[in-house]
């Protein structure tokens, strides 16, 4: 989940490298390895944005920016961009919140708590999307666990309204996507050297202190890449909204199947330029906070 | 006093871990014990167990269809993937070349990007070639879709992976091919099995494309098992979910004794 | 040379410990005591009932094998690990349960456990940040203390950008720029290469000698031990052997253990025929010897001596009228050491025969062939098995 291009080794290839002077264009043969899948991604992926990239500027037989007019003006259209934006990132706000003092308490605790709770935070993460979607519908309803509970402690007296409203979907959603932060947290802070805490410690650096100047730093990078995953992929999904929030409340994702649905390609295109640029944009954000901070690593 | 405070702070810190892990399953949780409710419709077991959904599940023919399809589907595009992405990992990790990185963040790139907008991207341009067998179309896309957790799990694999084991296996006797098959092969099996799990499971779950790409003809499990909810209410669906839940966790475990999960968190 | 003398006086000032009233060096109580230090993990004791005294200004090694628990004695010291029964006293006072980070020791780690986020002046600082004191004084500590260290303008620099023996350096400076009561090193130069490695062991020695520092350090390496220390502690399985100064850990070590962990020596089996007040005779596999110490007749024993001690019977140094243990050796094999060369005897079953001779005389040795050699009796040390 940490960005590959760190990760890849470049100290052992000396001896594919050199090339012989004289000899100035030779062509490695390990970099014809990348070619197959990088043709395919290029007809099968890059072509087709490209494609639909074109279609989002075609309205009424010429180009225009009318779709992105009805995107971005039009009062449904700005309101799902902006409960897109609002939702994912309210999600992200909660998993970070929930999900790095979770690292830290793992990166702590027995080689087989670690193993546990890996398995349970990698079982929903793996686990079909649906499913988790309909567990938390069955959670939710008036009658459900939680209103049930809630009301047997007393804390309420009539059944709260968790299905269909936003909040609820933030609460579903933070528990969906909790595994996508906790997991690249875990990885870089258990790659932190224990002795780090140690010398803080022995230098006069209290719990606070060292949380504040040594383990978070440590940890930026890690919750610069869970950040991303979990913004773009909230700010992405078509199900959970659907199924937990129902038709009332618009995101980008819902109306790019609706307009699918209507037949108006065109406006189904701008709505996916517009998401994907949003998603962009806190996805390149997010690395250059993760960059800063590359040296930690 | 000292051994108290310690004390203290594991219990809070497993009193935390337990509550995040109960946050998180809490669905899974729920899901398991409406299909072992006795009750006719959604709802936890109150009136007693029973394990009659289960049996149902196996007596619906519209489930059998959707899942075999999901199957070829997964393990076709997960071949597939595993040829092209081995490949372009190897490549990527032995080679530099202007623009490398660039070429890693595009061919990551579909595991970040929104899957309604790859299916919509995909639909209108297979239409536009002429492609319109729903399988093939399918197919196509997935193999997008997991091509990225394989290139992914395999350089990072690759990244711990040592070259000087290829040139000792050329130097006692194997051609530069045969060294990288006998030498790398083995050495990256873990990788490769996890990075064929995570690829399955993407494509076995995948519904976003679906949506835009089958037909009636060709429906997956997950668009099958979401037409199901929105006409039905028996619990069948949650004994389905169980199912392909226990699933997921035997693929898991699997992966978990070949190579070991911190891997796969920090992958 | 003499610039950096100075250099090392200027910063002196700053860096002298807190004068301690010591009431004209009456208090019997040591600077560092650690008394009846026992840690458990799981069953397995670490630290058996482990005391330790600690003069100030002193430079203390432990030296022990892997998992001796030296490490752990010294985590004890500092505060980061707990001991399930003992104290630890600082100065006079009880600071068994001061927590690590109020403790103010300078600690040397392993790997150094340099901040990898911050740059050389920021991990310099970092202790004076934590604990608050005066913002602005920092900058010119940081600058004395990299300048101390031969680091002078290297603060902006990256951790990464450094050398092992960079890095190390900047480890000393940040664990003295808080001016700790105490120094604690964790196998510091592990890390570096050989010839680097005896260079800082010197540099860092002078450095800390030159600040009157209180110094504990951990070392598995008995010559780092010979060189840099005051006293040696060896440890073993928990526990302390032995506690003196070089030379005499050297010559006279207390239990066959720390006579084997520090050189490569002579030691053979043997049993004790005769003991005549406190002169034993004891037979060996390849003759009879007599050494001094208190055993009844009939014990077991191991006999050791150092290798320097034995001498080809018949040399100068085998004179008349010194009380010589003398043996018939076969001699198999001789070790080129640079000035010295070791002569290898055939020896039997867990035996070991090893002699010492100067380059020079070599000229009078055939391997695969019998050899007299002699030393003094006084040399011959005996062990309980």
């Amino acid at each position: 989940m940490t960005s590959v291009a760190e990760t890849v080794p470049g100290r052992a290839s000396t001896s594919v490298h050199e090339r012989r002077p004289g000899i100035r264009h030779r062509i490695d043969p390990w970099q014809l390895l990348v070619l197959p899948a990088s043709a395919y991604l290029l007809l099968a992926f890059a072509a087709p944005l490209a494609v639909m990239f074109a279609e989002s500027f075609h309205a009424g037989g010429g180009l225009s920016l009318a779709n992105y007019d009805r995107v971005l003006m039009d009062s449904r259209g700005l309101q799902a961009t902006a409960n897109t934006v609002r939702y994912a990132s309210w999600v992200t706000f909660g998993c970070v919140l929930l999900g790095v003092p979770t690292a830290m308490a793992m990166v702590r605790a027995s080689s087989r708590t670690q193993m546990i709770v890996l398995i349970g935070m990698l079982l929903p993460m793996s686990s079909s999307i649906v499913v988790k979607s309909f567990g938390w519908m069955i959670l939710f309803r008036r009658t459900g666990l939680i209103n049930e509970t809630l009301m047997w402690l007393g804390v309420v007296s009539a059944p709260v309204a968790l299905l269909f409203t936003e909040h609820g979907l933030i609460i579903a959603t933070i528990s969906l996507k909790l595994p996508l932060m906790v997991l690249p947290v875990f990885a870089v802070l258990s790659q932190i050297p224990g002795q780090l805490g140690d010398a803080a410690t022995t230098l006069g650096a209290g719990p606070v202190y060292r949380f504040r100047r040594v383990t978070l730093p440590l940890a930026l990078p890690g919750i610069a890449v869970g950040f991303a995953i979990v913004f773009s992929q909230t700010a992405a999904s078509y199900l959970i909204p659907t199924l937990l929030a129902g038709g009332r409340y618009p995101t980008l994702s819902k109306s790019i199947v609706e307009s699918y649905i209507v037949s108006n390609a065109a406006l189904g295109s701008a709505f996916s330029v517009v998401l994907l640029v949003t998603v962009g944009v806190v996805v390149w954000l997010s690395g250059r906070l993760g960059k800063d901070h590359q040296s930690a690593r | 006093m000292k051994r108290n405070l310690t004390l203290l702070k594991a219990f809070a810190r497993g009193l935390w871990l337990t509550l995040a892990l109960l946050i998180v399953n809490a669905p899974l949780i729920i899901v398991l014990l409406v299909s072992l409710s006795s009750s006719p419709i959604f709802d936890l077991p109150r009136e007693g167990l029973s394990l009659r959904w289960y049996a149902k599940v196996f007596q619906l023919d519209s489930i059998a269809g959707p899942l075999l399809t999901s199957l070829q589907l997964a393990l076709s595009a997960t071949a597939v993937s595993l040829v092209l992405g081995t490949a372009c990992a190897l490549g990527l990790s032995r080679s530099r070349f202007p623009g490398r990185d660039l070429l890693v963040t595009g061919v990551l790139s579909p595991m970040m990007l929104p899957g309604v907008v790859i299916g919509i991207a995909l639909l209108f341009y297979l239409r536009a070639l002429g492609i319109t067998n729903s399988f093939l179309s399918l197919f196509i896309a997935h193999v997008v879709i997991t091509l990225p957790y394989i290139v992914r799990i395999t350089l990072a694999g690759l990244s711990l992976f040592d070259f000087a084991l290829v040139d000792a296996a050329r130097t006692l006797g194997y051609p530069p091919v045969k060294a990288v098959i006998k030498v790398l092969v083995p050495n990256l099996a873990p990788s490769f099995v996890s990075a064929a799990v995570f690829a399955f499971l993407a494509s076995f779950d995948n519904y976003a494309i679906a949506l835009f790409v089958g037909d009636i003809y060709t429906v997956t499990l997950p668009i099958q098992i979401i037409n199901y909810l929105s006409v039905s209410t028996d619990p069948v669906v949650a004994a389905i979910a169980v199912i392909l839940l226990f699933g997921t966790l035997v693929s898991l475990l699997i992966t978990e004794r070949l190579v070991g999960l911190q891997r796969l968190a920090g992958g | 040379m003499l610039d950096t003398v100075a250099k090392l006086q200027g910063v002196s000032s700053i860096m002298q410990p807190q004068p301690i009233d010591r009431a004209g060096g009456q208090t019997s109580e040591a600077f560092l005591k650690l008394e009846g230090i026992t840690r458990r993990i799981e069953q397995q004791t670490i630290l058996d009932d482990v005391s330790l005294s600690v003069e100030e200004g002193q430079f203390i090694s432990l030296l022990g094998p892997s998992g001796c628990g030296k490490t752990t004695l010294l985590r004890v010291a500092s505060g980061l690990a707990p001991c399930d029964s003992g104290t630890v006293r600082l100065a006079g006072m009880d600071i068994t349960g001061v927590p690590a980070h109020k403790r103010n020791m300078g600690v040397v780690f392993q790997n150094y456990a340099l901040f990898p986020h911050l740059s050389v002046a920021e991990n310099v600082a970092f202790g004076l940040k934590a604990q608050r004191r005066d913002r602005a004084a920092i900058p010119s500590i940081v600058a004395e203390c990299l300048a101390m260290v031969q680091l002078a303008g290297f603060g902006d620099r990256r951790i990464s950008s450094l050398s092992g023996g960079q890095q190390q350096r900047v480890a000393v400076a940040r664990a003295l720029a808080v001016r700790p009561k105490l120094v604690l090193l964790d196998e510091p130069f592990s890390a570096l290469d050989r010839q680097l490695r005896e260079v800082m062991q010197i540099e860092l020695r002078r450095l800390l000698r030159s600040v009157n520092m209180t110094v504990i350090f951990v070392t598995h390496d008995q010559d780092e031990a010979l060189v840099m220390s005051d006293r040696i502690a060896v440890m073993n399985r928990g526990r302390i052997e032995d506690y003196s100064d070089p030379a005499s850990i050297y010559s006279r070590p207390k239990s066959l253990f720390a006579f084997d962990f520090v050189g490569l020596s002579t030691r053979m089996a043997a049993r004790v025929v005769a003991a005549d007040g406190d002169m034993l005779t004891l037979d060996t596999k390849y003759g009879s010897v007599r050494a001094k110490g208190r055993f009844y007749p009939g014990t077991s024993v191991i006999v050791g001596v150092r290798p320097e001690s034995i001498g080809p019977a018949g040399d100068k140094s085998d004179a008349a009228g010194e009380d010589r243990n003398r043996l018939k050796l076969w001699l198999t094999d001789i070790v080129f050491q640079g000035s010295k060369r070791h002569l290898h005897f055939a020896a039997q079953e867990s035996d070991r025969l090893v002699a010492e001779v100067n380059s020079a005389a070599i000229n009078m040795f055939e391997p695969d062939s019998e050899l007299s050699v002699s030393w003094r009796v006084q040399d011959t040390l005996v062990f309980p098995t």
